[in-house]
């Protein structure tokens, strides 16, 4: 089920009614929560509901063996291998197979080995990682195991976060679910606020922009710089809109049911640095690379060559981590060579994600956002070899000055500048439909006004539905 | 009590927008379309008529029912498949006593066709909500107009320029005149091309096909499987392999249904300006091709 159909207006409500009526025993609003996660997942494909049932029944196993068992390493290995090995079937299996084919060809062997096709079960990287955070932490000691198999099975499977995230780590969600949950007026409202800007980021932004992007995309090579400029900048935002309107919502659907999950966004292409980037993008995923990887291997302690190392090889995973393409590879090590570049750079500029940006921090936020946009021509491409023919075409339509007409993506444009606006404006509130303690957000006719009027564009001025990007990972 | 208050708040919030939402809704069921006047006009008017016209685009912009008196009408639509044609058959058939002959488009366009909810999703509601096509379930994007924003859009557009309804009062699109014909059509380069795509959603054409051919023999009723005039360059650039199927399968369906086939896919009596693009007539094209199948189908009746 996804979050734009008409299948879940229905459900949320009634999930939200019977979820509160069993407000008493939390045990039975834990099953409830399972339960309909699980009937949110079956309803795109119930056969993987298997997976994410040996997923969790492992990890829960795993923990309790973790604390009663003194090969307590095996344990932990044994865990890492049954779930990254049914990550890698899935996501991974045919990629290896092309990959070792072509390695082989090279030296004129080949191989012969069934070349299955293997469907990606929606959202499996993000289960994965949770089930792993659990294990990890409870092996480390940070987390005691849970015996509550039931709240163990919904913080793997809590439906809002389920296929896209945020990656949540045992140590918020699990105890979340393992106490007593009181509904909070402010809390349900700003979690209404949340799902509202989410669906308006995701329908009248990414989704008009995925109209205009796909058009300009498939004809690049007769295109002129202006319409190959505007596509790269216009991918910039349909992705931000996409997955950032999916973890607003996914995270104001949590607040309806009196639970807190992890900010995943931090208004990103404000940063004055692609290392801030990384702090404000994807915040949950950063998080688990850098607390079950990147620390491990040393972080940045050992000196400059491990921390390079460390860099590239955090990178270069959580590229991987996207899909199984050489592009996502490259666009990780881009941005990683781009981190250990500002890294050496002598200059200082703000880096402090919490901070408010100013108008002094715009030639730096303009000079990021153009970097992390070049990126996202990597991501976007099916192979390198179409990566490198856009940039070529780009630079070449530039020099010879062949800046022609924009044809398509002009009204998507405006909503991104629509977007921008707003965000600056807001830029001290994570949501920027909060508007406490403004002169006229005291006002409620005013503040209801801002959210009809948010509604109104969001259902009239949406694209055409597209799925969300991160739904593939 | 904080409850109670969220609950009265979001219903306060929610009214509003559902009154607006529902009012649209229904106004935008209520502007003329196609879907709804064909329906509407069978139920009416099917008593009177013996040959149907069915198809897509190829059908209801190029067939002229006009041509034949009244006794005829178009029931095609721009995009409609195989298995919406036999839909409608059966629909009308009770409404319909003294249907004789059925004309169908069977060519290079629908018979590669994929289903409708993958490329034009507007679509399938108008045949939920006006033709009684009731495929998808009452929760899904297809029991609302405004599920469809672009569709929405559109239609609004037109009725603003007062082209609400896409065709006349026998069914026949009316909107391709030759005034309106754009010469860059028909470079080579734009020529457009109806390609395959895949096994599963060919053969379920195919079946529908058959069906349909079936169903006409048990009710002794005449089909006659059109191949309308296309330009050279549109066959030219036409994968060969599809224009043989599609050969096969019409030739199958006169073996084993007795159907009749009409091809005019190379008629060389149909030049450039007969056409609004490669694979449409203009209004001047139909009414000269129109009057050409009436032969036809007077030869059969």
């Amino acid at each position: 089920m996804s979050f734009i159909s008409i299948s879940f207006i229905v459900f949320l409500p009634i999930v939200f009614s019977l979820y509160w009526l069993l407000s008493k025993y939390h045990n039975w609003q834990n099953l409830c929560l399972l339960v309909a996660s699980y009937v949110f997942y079956g309803l795109w494909d119930w056969r993987f509901l298997s997976l994410i049932f040996i997923t969790s029944l492992s990890s829960f196993l795993s923990g309790l063996c973790l604390e009663r068992v003194k090969s307590r390493h095996l344990v932990v290995i044994l865990n890492l291998c049954l779930n990254l090995g049914i990550l890698a079937f899935f996501k991974y299996y045919g990629f290896f197979i092309d990959n070792l084919t072509v390695l082989l060809s090279t030296f004129g062997l080949s191989l012969d080995v069934p070349t299955l096709r293997v469907i990606l079960p929606v959202g499996i990287s993000f289960y994965t990682f949770q089930s792993l955070s659990y294990t990890i932490d409870v092996y480390r000691g940070k987390l005691h195991a849970t015996k509550d198999v039931v709240a163990f099975f919904t913080y793997i499977a809590f439906f809002p976060q389920l296929v896209a995230g945020p990656i949540e780590k045992a140590t918020n969600l699990l105890p979340q679910m393992t106490s007593k949950r009181t509904f909070d007026y402010d809390n349900a409202i700003e979690g209404l606020r949340r799902i509202l800007w989410g669906f308006f980021k995701k329908m009248v932004i990414a989704d008009n922009c995925a109209i205009a992007v796909n058009l300009m995309w498939n004809n690049f090579s007769e295109a002129g710089f202006l319409t190959l400029f505007c596509t790269m900048i216009l991918f910039t935002f349909q992705i931000y809109g996409d997955f950032s309107g999916y973890s607003d919502i996914a995270i104001g659907v949590a607040k309806l049911f009196g639970i807190r999950l992890t900010e995943n966004f931090r208004l990103p292409y404000f940063s004055c640095s692609v290392g801030e980037f990384w702090r404000r993008w994807h915040i949950s995923l950063m998080a688990w690379f850098r607390d079950y990887l990147y620390i491990p291997l040393g972080g940045s302690r050992n000196g400059m060559f491990k921390t390079i190392r460390n860099i590239l090889v955090v990178f270069m995973l959580s590229g991987l981590w996207h899909g199984a393409k050489w592009t996502f590879v490259v666009w990780g090590l881009y941005h990683a060579c781009l981190l250990i570049l500002g890294r050496m750079r002598r200059k200082v500029v703000r880096t402090d994600s919490s901070q408010i940006v100013r108008i002094s921090d715009i030639p730096s936020i303009l000079i990021t956002f153009l970097l992390i946009s070049f990126g996202w021509v990597i991501f976007r491409s099916e192979n390198m070899s179409e990566a490198l023919a856009f940039f070529s075409r780009m630079f070449d339509t530039l020099i010879c000055m062949d800046i022609g007409s924009l044809q398509h993506g002009k009204q998507a444009l405006l909503y991104c500048f629509l977007l921008i606006g707003i965000e600056w404006l807001q830029r001290e509130r994570i949501c920027p439909l909060e508007l406490s303690g403004r002169q006229l957000g005291c006002n409620r006719m005013f503040r209801w006004t801002v959210y009809y009027i948010v509604f109104l564009l969001m259902f009239f001025l949406r694209g055409e539905e597209q799925t969300f990007i991160y739904f593939q990972f | 009590m904080p409850m109670k208050k969220f609950c009265l708040g979001v219903m306060i919030f929610v009214i509003p927008i559902i009154l607006l939402l529902s009012a649209v809704e229904c106004y935008v069921r209520l502007l003329p379309n196609s879907y709804k006047y064909k329906d509407d006009w069978m139920w009416k008017n099917g008593q009177g008529v013996s040959t149907l016209v069915l198809g897509n685009s190829h059908a209801f912009f190029d067939i002229n029912p006009s041509e034949y008196g009244d006794s005829t009408f178009n029931l095609a639509n721009v995009s409609q498949r195989l298995q919406h044609d036999y839909f409608l058959l059966c629909r009308y058939a009770d409404a319909c006593p003294n249907l004789s002959t059925v004309v169908l488009v069977v060519d290079n366009s629908n018979l590669f066709d994929i289903p409708m909810e993958h490329d034009e999703p507007g679509r399938v509601t108008y045949y939920q909500l006006y033709m009684g096509y009731s495929e998808h379930s009452f929760f899904s994007r297809y029991s609302l107009e405004l599920s469809d924003i672009n569709s929405f859009w559109a239609k609004i557009k037109k009725q603003w320029n007062n082209e609400g309804l896409s065709c006349d009062s026998l069914g026949w699109g009316n909107g391709y005149l030759l005034s309106l014909r754009n010469p860059k059509d028909f470079l080579d380069e734009n020529v457009r091309v109806h390609r395959f795509v895949d096994w599963n959603t060919t053969c379920q054409n195919v079946k529908c096909v058959r069906a349909i051919a079936k169903w006409c023999k048990s009710h002794k009723i005449s089909l006659v499987l059109l191949m309308p005039p296309v330009t050279a360059s549109y066959t030219r650039k036409a994968d060969k392999w599809q224009l043989d199927f599609v050969q096969q399968v019409v030739d199958s369906c006169k073996k084993d249904y007795g159907v009749v086939v009409a091809d005019y896919s190379c008629d060389n009596r149909f030049d450039d300006f007969d056409f609004f693009d490669t694979d449409h007539l203009n209004d001047k094209g139909a009414i000269k091709f129109s009057a050409l199948l009436k032969s036809e189908i007077e030869l059969l009746n």
